[in-house]
This record gives structure tokens, C-alpha cells and sequence, in this order.
């Protein structure tokens, strides 16, 4: 069988993954604190094909395959503005820091409410994490001010400081859904210092997918996957000539 | 594939509830004591197909590995308790709260019902009632003939009665104050009732421990911000219309593939 149809078929298997990708961010177009999934190709020989190649020939035709990466895309998303005081956007570098039943989770989401004992949540109900633990504001039901440095204050007093995590420039964070990013085993993140935290209140961080890029995206991959299913018919049709043709008796 | 044909199928209906919610605000801008809601969405689960960190040769890992996600899912529809604009009416027993806390009504079934919206009257037998008929609690009787109905900021009424020549105290309004007032539970009828989440009403004097205050003769306007609800709604219609082009997309992939064995 020709070879050339598996690096055909990887290249359709590929366009699927991005399409995978570039459905997942347009499906969450609206969810706040969302970051983008991106899909990158790289080239790899076909696993156990016979090597050293002596044949000159034979080396520079070596079937590959095309494989999938995938990174995501922490670039800040736009901020718009909402005015209600539990809506806090990470206008700068970070992560809020949200401590749920399997561990400290990260989240860019800040659509934040307080539950019953007056602790602040996250919409799943999971308490956001201050300097000190979960971040209580306490049952009074006071004003709520949330400074640029993540100063947290009830009525003028203050109540604790949201803890805000960075994780470098291209964050190594796995997303678990809901929102919330994991740090992998190795990965540590930084408590940012007060100076360094910026925060926005009555604001959130909408999700950083271009709707106008993705469409264009769809096309492409769309009419990429056609190509790569007219080159494998047409190399069936060269197997047939083959067959048909070429070995012809009589 | 399939997968993504899913994905943007949640995405549609999660844009299809955004403009349920939109609606419903929309509707309401002419509601007195009206508090908008807004629906925030969250990532689903992810598949995995290569756990970040596994291993791609003997020395080298995967940094980043590889999943799928599978769309979108309603996290919450929350209520946003901002305050409304006030409008004057001059009506007596037309009452806004300037600030936290809300009105505390008795249902006909005996229960408290909480409201914003403090347009009041007066029914047969003189006590103070909100439009459904539900008399406010503490429960303030208005009588007879009474003219020049005051009601203080701290919520204290008091009228002239007949034959009267100084103001007679009636009662006095009290405001119920919540931890958490996005719990409550909607009732309709713009009544709102206490849950767990919200915490129990913390019944008061207005104008005390964080309570507004009353200010008579004026009602308070839904905060729903028709131009902001407006542009929700468009970007929730272009949001469902590029998730339907992500099914297109999948399923011409699929006829394709289809294709390729004739």
C-alpha cells in the first residue's frame, strides 16, 4: 500500500484536532476569564520504518507523519465593564488563587459572590483564597472595595488581600473546565507582591477568542481537509492503474 | 469531529439561554425594583488524549499534552443587586431604599416574601399592602380619613388624623438585610424569597448597620441598562451564529469523507 496515504490521513486526522480547537474557543466565546486553545502542527518520521536509509533516494522520500500540539493561549483578554463590586478582573499578570476539593485551582474568572457564611466565592462555589486562607468578608454585608493591588476592605476596614499568582510568561497551567487552570507537578507559581498585583473592580475579563480569525479558520480547515481527501482518492486511483494496468496479463 | 460538531451545539444553546436571560431583562425595564440577571458560563470537563507531562521518548515529556474540550456550560445565572434609578411620583405610600435592603411582605400562605419594589397601597381595612394585596411586615395600619402621610428615613410613619393637630405616629417601616442577596430566590411578582445561600433576613431600622434608606414619594426604577442589554444581545446572536458555522464546517468535513469512497 502506498505510504503516502497515512501522511495523508495525519493531515486530515490534524485538521480535526484544530477544528476541535477552534470550536471549544468559539463555544466560549461569552465565558469570562475563557483563554484560547491553539493547535500546532510538527513533523515526525513514520514510527519504525527501517533505518539507517542507504538508498539516497529512499531517505529523502521517508513517509512523515503530521502530529499535533497543543499550547493555549494566555494573552490578556478585553475588559468590560459591569459595576457590580464582586465582578474583579486581572487587569495585569496572575491567576486568582481558588481552593477546591482536589487542591489550589487558578482562575481568570472573577465573577465572584459571597455564600452563606460570608466568604467570597467563584460561581462554582469554590472560596477564593486571601493571604491569609479563604478570603472571608465577613456577614455584614457591607460595601465591598477591592483595591488595584488586591487590597480587600468591608466598610473601610480591611478584611484580607486576594491572593494573585503568576506563573511567567507562557504559564504552563492545564485547564480542568469551569474555568479553573492546574499547575503540573513541578510547576510553582509566584504570590505576586502588592505592587505588582493590578487588579480592576466592577470588571471582567472577557474571553480572549477572535470570533473573526476563527471563521476564517473554519474555512481553512475546512477546505484543507477537502484537499487532503481528493490527494487520497487520487492516489487510489493510482493503486488502481497500477492494478489494473500495469499488471495485466496478456 | 464529532466532537466539535458537540462543542458548538453547546455553544448554541448556551448563547440561546444568554439571550433567554436578555429577554427576560429586556422585558422587565419598565419593572419597579427590578434587578437584572446575567447568565456566566464556564469551559466544560476536558478530554484527555495525552496528559501533560507524559512521556514522548525516553527523555524527553510532553510540556503542554493534548486535550479536547468539549464546549460550554452555564455556570450560574446570577442577580445583579445594583440600585436602580429612582422616579418620582409624589405618590405617599410610593417608597424607594436608598441602599441595601429590601421590604419584607407576608405571602397568603403565611411566609415572608422579600421585595425592592415599594410601590404601596392601602387595602380595606386600612393596612399597608404592596400591589399583589401582601401587607408589609411589620404590618402598619393606616386609619381612616387620615391625611398628610409622612414616612422619615428611617422609616417611621406618621399621618394627621381627623381632628388632629400634630402628626400621629403609626408604625415604623423595617428594611430585612441579607449576606449574600444573589442567593434569594426569585418568586415573580417582583418577590424575592431566603434561601440558604442568601443567609436569613437581618430585620432593622433603616438606615442602620449598612441598611438604606427610605425615601418616600419615589420609586425605584429596574437597573436593567437597555443599551447594555442590547449589545448582549447582539453579541449573543453573532456568538450562536458562528457556533452554527463551526456544525457546518464538521459536518461539510463529514461529507467529504463520505466522499472519498464512492
Amino acid at each position: 500500500m502506498n505510504r503516502g496515504v497515512y501522511t495523508i490521513a495525519s493531515g486530515g486526522l490534524a485538521a480535526q484536532a484544530r477544528l476541535e480547537a477552534v470550536a471549544q474557543n468559539l463555544a466560549n466565546g461569552n465565558t469570562v476569564g475563557y483563554k484560547a486553545q491553539r493547535v500546532a502542527f510538527d513533523v515526525r518520521p513514520l514510527v519504525n520504518f527501517p533505518r539507517p536509509v542507504v538508498d539516497r533516494i529512499a531517505a529523502e522520500t521517508v513517509p512523515q507523519l503530521v502530529g499535533i500540539e497543543q499550547t493555549r493561549d494566555f494573552s490578556p483578554g478585553p475588559l468590560t465593564t459591569t459595576g457590580n463590586p464582586l465582578d474583579v478582573a486581572v487587569a495585569g499578570r496572575g491567576f486568582f488563587a481558588v481552593a477546591t476539593a482536589a487542591g489550589e485551582r487558578y482562575t481568570r474568572q472573577g465573577t465572584f459572590a459571597v455564600d452563606a457564611e460570608g466568604f467570597l466565592v467563584t460561581a462554582r462555589g469554590d472560596r477564593v483564597r486571601g493571604d491569609g486562607g479563604d478570603l472571608a468578608l465577613g456577614r455584614g454585608g457591607g460595601d465591598v472595595v477591592i483595591a488595584g493591588d488586591g487590597t480587600v476592605s468591608v466598610d473601610g476596614g480591611r478584611v484580607g488581600r486576594l491572593r494573585v499568582v503568576d506563573f511567567g510568561d507562557e504559564p504552563a497551567l492545564v485547564g480542568e473546565g469551569e474555568a479553573l487552570f492546574a499547575a503540573p507537578p513541578g510547576t510553582t507559581g509566584t504570590p505576586l507582591e502588592p505592587a505588582d498585583v493590578e487588579l480592576q473592580q466592577g470588571v471582567l475579563e472577557r474571553a480572549n477568542v477572535d470570533v473573526v480569525s476563527g471563521l476564517v479558520e473554519l474555512i481553512d480547515v475546512a477546505r484543507g481537509y477537502e484537499s487532503y481527501m481528493k490527494a487520497i482518492q487520487r492516489l487510489d486511483e493510482v493503486a488502481k492503474r497500477s492494478i489494473e494496468d500495469v499488471g495485466r496479463v496478456g | 469531529m464529532i466532537r466539535a460538531l458537540y462543542s458548538a451545539a453547546t455553544g448554541m444553546q448556551a448563547q440561546a439561554l444568554n439571550v433567554d436571560v436578555i429577554a427576560n431583562n429586556l422585558a422587565n425595564v419598565n419593572t419597579a425594583g427590578f434587578k437584572r440577571s446575567r447568565a456566566d458560563f464556564q469551559d466544560l470537563l476536558y478530554q484527555t488524549i495525552r496528559a501533560p507531562g507524559a512521556p514522548t521518548s525516553n527523555n524527553t515529556q510532553s510540556p503542554t499534552g493534548i486535550q479536547v474540550g468539549l464546549g460550554v456550560k452555564p455556570a450560574a445565572i446570577q442577580r445583579i443587586f445594583t440600585q436602580g434609578d429612582y422616579d418620582q411620583t409624589g405618590a405617599p405610600l410610593d417608597m424607594a431604599i436608598e441602599g441595601q435592603g429590601m421590604f419584607q411582605v407576608t405571602t397568603p400562605d403565611g411566609t415572608s416574601a422579600f421585595t425592592r419594589a415599594g410601590a404601596f397601597k392601602v387595602d380595606s381595612q386600612g393596612r399597608v399592602v404592596n400591589s399583589e394585596g401582601m401587607p408589609l411586615e411589620p404590618s402598619i395600619t393606616i386609619p381612616d380619613g387620615a391625611i398628610d402621610i409622612t414616612i422619615g428615613q428611617d422609616g417611621l410613619v406618621s399621618a394627621l388624623l381627623p381632628g388632629g393637630t400634630t402628626p400621629t405616629q403609626l408604625g415604623q417601616i423595617q428594611l430585612a438585610r441579607f449576606q449574600n442577596p444573589p442567593g434569594l430566590n426569585p418568586l415573580g411578582k417582583n418577590l424575592f424569597q431566603e434561601t440558604e445561600s442568601s443567609g436569613t433576613a437581618q430585620l432593622g431600622t433603616p438606615g442602620e448597620d449598612n441598611r438604606g434608606t427610605v425615601l418616600q414619594g419615589f420609586l425605584e426604577n429596574s437597573n436593567v441598562s437597555v443599551v447594555e442589554e442590547l449589545i448582549g444581545l447582539i453579541t449573543s446572536q453573532r456568538a450562536y451564529e458562528v457556533n452554527s458555522k463551526a456544525i457546518t464546517t464538521a459536518d461539510e468535513m463529514l461529507r467529504v469523507t463520505n466522499g472519498i469512497v464512492s
